[in-house]
């Protein structure tokens, strides 16, 4: 028995403003389904209020598809969570954004010292800056539980839609999660997601290679996976390119720091399994190959992108190309061999590589940054390419080249816009992007070292 | 040309691309062909329908291609400048605007009565929802003080 058994008859309820043939009665219930599904949540629960005809259309389950949660305080995030819980069953997308925690924001913990002396003046941290392990102690010292009530609710809420769930997104949240309890959920109930994007959020998302390997293996029909998780590395890359083959969205984040000051803060527990140089190319092509359905791809610090792989990128395509039209040329005669055959299937399945990508954003700040070849070998690569954004800053030419000054750094960005002259690809070039933290120790290491 | 004939038995005349924006009258057209005869609208009256065919006249360049979804709740109730001036209407055209572009298939002007209606209902307590659209509160005391969501579980509770 379902929690929301349809009301009998919900005409009834509003005989007296029926009666009268004006105001808001006058418009068909499909009509007010559409109105009410322009409302945020928390507006729904008022309408619910009003009177029995709306709350029954306002709590019909078809209404609550796609579940949007902007910027609420995590208290308010969870009462909605298992206010959804009891109403929406047949939920398609969850999508948390711009959360934050009051307690998490304005704690303090006072730092002790093993030798504290009554004239030193206690000194006090955010409890963001302490390690997770520490930060877990803290939440248990100072009584705070919201962190069980949200994955309690999350995973009510998901287990109640285990059969439709098909996309979730965190992002842009600082609510210091628990990583665990998500992942488990999505194990447990997220067998149809096929889109799941976390990010920039306020940590570092899953940050286990198994935990991820275990989400691959959780969700056959992943077809968006967006964020930044430390605990990628190639192993994970290699599992994604064997068995996400509808893989359509994906990012690669691979940096020894993190782009975020604020991460910066905390995650040195925990140094992310890849690095930018941990990367091979063989991998970025073997994920290129595998996943012929790629259209969107984030490339962020990566140093196996650079003029050279992608040259080898281009020569290796064409190699393949090459063979292919050998073989599927009219040969009488060689179709005779089986062997001969056999071949030919394998290399007609690498031909249609990266064909698809219609979406790229490179990102370049500790990295050997790209310039022209290398923007020619992408477009040769990418043929469909529709968006390119390439993201950098001056001191990554200036880390990394020697002898660059601010005006050949300019030439570059202008010859780069010219060869986009012809508008095919929409070319999106940030290259006065803010310095990272990263960028400054490299410029710290290079002059001390000069 | 095309002629239209409102339920008050007022005659418009309006150009072949703009009463297309109403799929009901194109539709219309497709099977009746040219003809001169008026089309009748015995749903929309005269004020509506002159409210609508303006609506028609100043989206006449506007891409008929369905748009794509957009998710992002905010955005969806974002109205621009001109609509919200045609929609600056007393609640009883409003709503009679919006009947007509349900009836007539206009989904754009449809769209729009919708976010409208949507903006008048944000950010209120049930209460003012009442009083904004004269709605009389039917829920029993016991509901009321329970709350909508154990409503829910008692409805539950009984027919389990």
């Amino acid at each position: 028995m379902s929690l929301l058994t349809p009301p009998p008859s919900p005409d009834i309820g509003c005989e007296k403003a029926m009666n009268s043939p004006r105001g808001i009665f006058q418009l068909p219930e499909p009509v007010l389904v559409q109105v009410f599904s322009l409302l945020p949540l928390t507006d729904m629960w008022q309408v619910a209020r009003a009177c029995k005809a709306w709350h029954a259309i306002a709590t019909d389950s078809h209404l609550y598809r796609d579940i949007q949660l902007d910027g609420l305080e995590m208290t308010d995030l969870i009462t909605q969570l298992r206010k959804l819980s009891n109403i929406a069953t047949r939920v398609r997308k969850i999508d948390i954004s711009a959360c934050y925690s009051k307690f998490i924001q304005s704690t303090v913990i006072p730092v002790t010292f093993a030798t504290s002396s009554p004239n030193v003046p206690s000194l006090y941290t955010h409890i963001m800056t302490l390690q997770p392990t520490r930060r877990k102690q803290e939440y248990e010292r100072l009584g705070y539980h919201l962190h069980e009530q949200f994955s309690d609710a999350l995973l009510h809420l998901m287990k109640q839609n285990q059969d439709t769930l098909r996309d979730i997104s965190i992002q842009k949240c600082n609510l210091d999660l628990e990583m665990t309890e998500l992942a488990f959920g999505i194990m447990r109930y997220g067998s149809k997601l096929d889109g799941l994007t976390y990010l920039n959020n306020r940590d570092n998302g899953f940050n286990s290679a198994e935990v991820l390997t275990g989400i691959i293996a959780a969700c056959p029909n992943m077809r968006r996976f967006r964020g930044y998780y430390f605990g990628i590395d190639e192993k994970v890359i290699l599992s994604v390119a064997k068995y996400w083959p509808n893989l359509e969205s994906f990012s690669l984040y691979c940096t020894n720091g993190s782009l975020h000051e604020y991460n910066n803060l905390h995650s040195s527990s925990q140094p992310p399994t890849l690095t930018p140089q941990g990367l091979k190319s063989d991998v970025l092509w073997k994920l290129l190959t595998s996943c012929t359905s790629l259209k969107q791809l984030e490339l962020i610090d990566l140093a196996c992108i650079n003029n050279d792989t992608l040259s080898n990128f281009v020569k290796q395509m064409r190699h393949d190309n090459s063979q292919d039209l050998d073989t599927s040329r009219y040969q009488p005669y060689k179709s005779h061999y089986r062997n001969r055959q056999v071949r030919c299937k394998t290399h007609y399945q690498k031909v249609g590589f990266g064909f698809n990508l219609e979406s790229l954003r490179i990102v370049k700040y500790t990295t050997t940054p790209l310039t022209s070849p290398g923007f020619e070998s992408l477009l040769e690569l990418f043929p469909n390419l529709k968006h390119l954004r390439y993201e950098t800053n001056y001191t990554t030419f200036d880390n990394l080249y020697e002898g660059v000054t601010p005006r050949i750094f300019e030439q570059e960005r202008k010859a780069i816009e010219h060869l986009f002259d012809s508008g095919k690809v929409r070319y999106e070039g940030e290259w006065h992007m803010p310095v990272i933290t990263e960028q400054r120790l490299m410029a710290g290491l290079s002059s001390l070292s000069n | 040309m095309v002629q239209l004939l409102s339920s008050d038995n007022e005659t418009f005349t309006v150009d072949k691309q703009v009463a297309e924006r109403s799929i009901l009258i194109k539709n219309m057209l497709e099977d009746v062909g040219e003809s001169d005869a008026p089309i009748p609208l015995p749903n929309v009256t005269a004020k509506i329908l002159k409210k609508v065919i303006d609506w028609c006249e100043h989206h006449r360049g506007d891409p008929v291609s369905q748009q794509e979804e957009i998710n992002d709740r905010k955005r969806l109730t974002e109205i621009d400048e001109w609509d919200q001036k045609f929609m600056e209407v007393d609640q009883e055209t409003l709503f009679e605007i919006i009947l007509a572009a349900n009836y007539l298939d206009i989904k754009p002007l449809l769209d729009i009565g919708c976010k409208t209606v949507a903006n008048m209902i944000k950010g209120k307590s049930p209460e003012e929802i009442r009083r904004t659209f004269n709605i009389v509160n039917d829920f029993t005391p016991e509901v009321r003080q329970f709350g909508i969501i154990s409503h829910c579980y008692f409805l539950a509770m009984l027919s389990t």
